[in-house]
Parts: structure tokens; sequence; C-alpha cells
């Protein structure tokens, strides 16, 4: 069996991509107009096919293998303990709280902030967690309704943060007599988020 | 010169998006996208145990640190690319095992025979033999243009290489396994 190698460079390069299809439509007429009238390129394109049904692919379970992937990481807001809630409430209320970061829309309006709780008084984790502040430019100590996430930030998607923004604008900036009721609502619509299944 | 390497990029692309958002039936999706490529192209390399394996851990590789993805860039691409790695990686383990023997075509031979009872003609069975006697890097190349009509551009990635260098490989692998055919009839 001999084989030689058409001329032309240009048509060899695209025979792999023409046996299987890959081409746009008027190059994969080109191709095969070509093919048609060159022995060449006839006898390596047959080659070619010959090469990619050699390969069995072996039997592959899907299922199987979407199971063992880890599952997208949304995190589950309602299934955070409301002593977190409280216990960040305390602090934030008591004024022990540090402000490191805020990314604020107007000073009077919803504020986000990286709250680093300070000591143990009230047996909060020392983690950093996520806290959403609502003030109306008197004391955030005094008029301060919060919500913490409990997650270190990395754990929220752009997406969830986006979700949260989006809760924080939907806030009544002024003060209410129980802070809760203001965080109450942002609990209730993470709930209709997916959740994180356990990895 | 792939008609819909960016429709396909743009499909992969949702699919992530919807799977990080809590969709899983978005990894199906996935899966069922490249899990054949990848296992033919596993196969290719010589690899012959727990292919499935390998397909496996390329998607559990890919979807731990998707976060890191560029949404431009191909989801394809980059399994491909985690593939290629673990096969590396198997056959580095194996050497210092001493378990594994750089595939030669009698190697092939018998393998694929046990293997495949469906592709068991003669000429396909010279084929194989064929690819096997090519350099790795000429393999993966001729693999990847050949059962799945990937740009120069895409295998450059997949073999950390430049285009010119696999365009060269490619035409190389196919003189090789033209002689090779010819010596054999
Ligand atoms: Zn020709």
């Amino acid at each position: 069996m001999t084989m030689r190698d058409c001329p032309d460079g240009a048509i060899r390069d695209l025979l792999p991509l023409y046996v299987s299809g890959k081409l746009v439509a008027t190059e994969q007429a080109r191709v095969a107009s070509h093919v048609a009238t060159c022995m060449d390129c006839a006898t390596e394109a047959e080659l070619l096919r010959t090469v990619a049904r050699a390969f069995p692919v072996p039997m592959l379970d899907v299922a199987s293998i979407v199971a063992k992937l880890p599952t997208p990481r949304v995190v589950p807001i309602h299934r955070q303990p409301l002593w977190r809630v409280a216990a960040s409430l305390a602090l934030f209320i008591a004024g022990t709280a540090t402000v490191l970061a805020v990314i604020g829309r107007q000073p009077d309006a919803a504020q986000v902030g990286l709250v680093q709780p300070v000591g143990t008084q009230t047996g909060a984790a020392p983690e950093t967690t996520l806290a959403v502040a609502t003030s109306t430019g008197g004391s955030p100590a005094a008029n301060g309704a919060l919500l913490s996430l409990g997650e270190e930030l990395s754990d929220l998607t752009d997406a969830q943060l986006e979700l949260l923004l989006g809760s924080l604008d939907g806030l009544d900036p002024r003060p209410q007599a129980d802070p809760m009721t203001i965080a109450t609502p942002i609990i209730q619509d993470r709930t209709q988020a997916p959740s994180r299944n356990n990895q | 010169m792939a008609p819909n390497s960016s429709d396909e990029r743009a499909v992969d692309a949702a699919l992530i998006e919807r799977w990080k958002a809590g969709d899983q039936a978005a990894a199906t999706a996935i899966v069922e996208r490249h899990a054949t490529a990848l296992a033919r192209f596993a196969a290719s390399t010589g690899e012959r145990e727990r292919i499935d394996e390998l397909v496996q851990d390329t998607f559990v590789r890919a979807f731990n640190s998707i976060h890191s993805f560029r949404s431009d860039a191909a989801l394809r691409t980059w399994l491909f690319t985690i593939l290629k790695r673990l096969v590396l990686d198997r056959r580095r383990a194996e050497r210092r095992q001493g378990v594994h023997v750089e595939l030669e075509p009698t190697h092939a031979v018998q393998s694929y025979n046990a293997l495949d009872s469906l592709v068991a003609d003669e000429t396909a069975q010279q084929v194989r033999n064929a690819v096997a006697a090519l350099l790795p890097m000429q393999r993966d190349v001729f693999m990847l243009r050949v059962t799945d009509g990937m740009a120069y551009s895409e295998i450059a990635t997949v073999v950390g290489s430049t285009e010119g260098a696999c365009r060269v490989h490619y035409h190389n692998a196919m003189r090789a396994i033209k002689e090779w055919l010819s010596d054999d009839a």
C-alpha cells in the first residue's frame, strides 16, 4: 500500500476537520469537491476515517460522574442558627464592632460592612462576618439592624452578593423599633435561593 | 475554521453560570457534552484501564476550580488540558511503581484485541499500531485533530506547544502512519 501526499497542503490541513464535519458549510463543500477529483486526498480522508473509528470509546456512566461532582457553593442563610444573628446584633448595638470596610450606596442609605467582632463576651465566633446595617446618619449602633451570614465572604458568589445588595436597596433606611423586622425579610428572601448540599 | 466553536463556547459558559446558580442539571449537560471526546482521547494516548476514572477526575478537578475559569475561555480546551495532566501524573506514578511499560505496538495489539471486539478488522488494527508507534507529542496532536477536529490553536494549548509546531507534528504523524502502513502491507 503506497500513499502519496497531495501537493495542496492547505486542503490536506483541512481533511481531518472535513472528515469529522467540523468545517463551515462552504468550506466543507470546497474540500468535498477537491476530494472528489483527487485520489490522494480521497485515500487520506479514508485513512482519517479509519483512525477515528479505530479507537472505540469506553462506556461511560454520566450519572455516576455527575454524582461525584461538587455541588454549587450557594450559601444557605436559612440554616444559620438564630444565635449567630442575635450575637452579631448584640455586638453591633453595644458598639464594640469595628467597621473595616463599607460599601455604601449613599451616606444615609443601607450599608454593607465587614464587621470584626471584638472580644468573646457574647460567644460569637471570632471570625469575620458580613454585616448589613441601615442607618439614618446618626449612630449606626443605635439604629442598626444587621444580618450576619456567618460565612466567609469568599463563600459568596457574585450572584449572591448582587442578590444581597439588591435586598438592601429594597430596605427602608428609616430606623425601626425592632431591628429584626428589617432583617427578617432578607432572611426570607434568601430561602428562595438554591441551597448548598453537603459535599 | 471550526464553524461553531464560539457558539459551543457560549453554550458551555451558559451552563457553567446555571450550575453556579445552583442548577445541578447543568452539570449533567456539561458532562454529556464532553465526556465521550475526553474518553476517546484518553484511549488514544494508550490508556487502557480506568479510563472512566480519568474522565471522572477531570470533571471533578474542573468543577472544583470552576470559579477561576474565565468565561471567555473554551471549557473543552481546559478539560482536555486537565485530562492530559492527569494522564501524565498517572504515568509518572506507575513508572515509580514500576508498573507502566511504555506503549509498544505489540502491547497495543494485545490490549486492543482484548478491549475491542467491534472494530476488529485488520486495517483498524494496523492503524492502532501505527498510532501507538508515534512519538507521544505527535500522537496527542494527531488524535486531537482527527477525532475531535480541534483547531491547531486549541491543540497547542492542550499539549503546551505552539500552533505552528502542532501543524508540523500533525503532518509528521500523518507521514509516519502512511509509512507504517506501507511497510506493513
Ligand atoms: Zn488533493
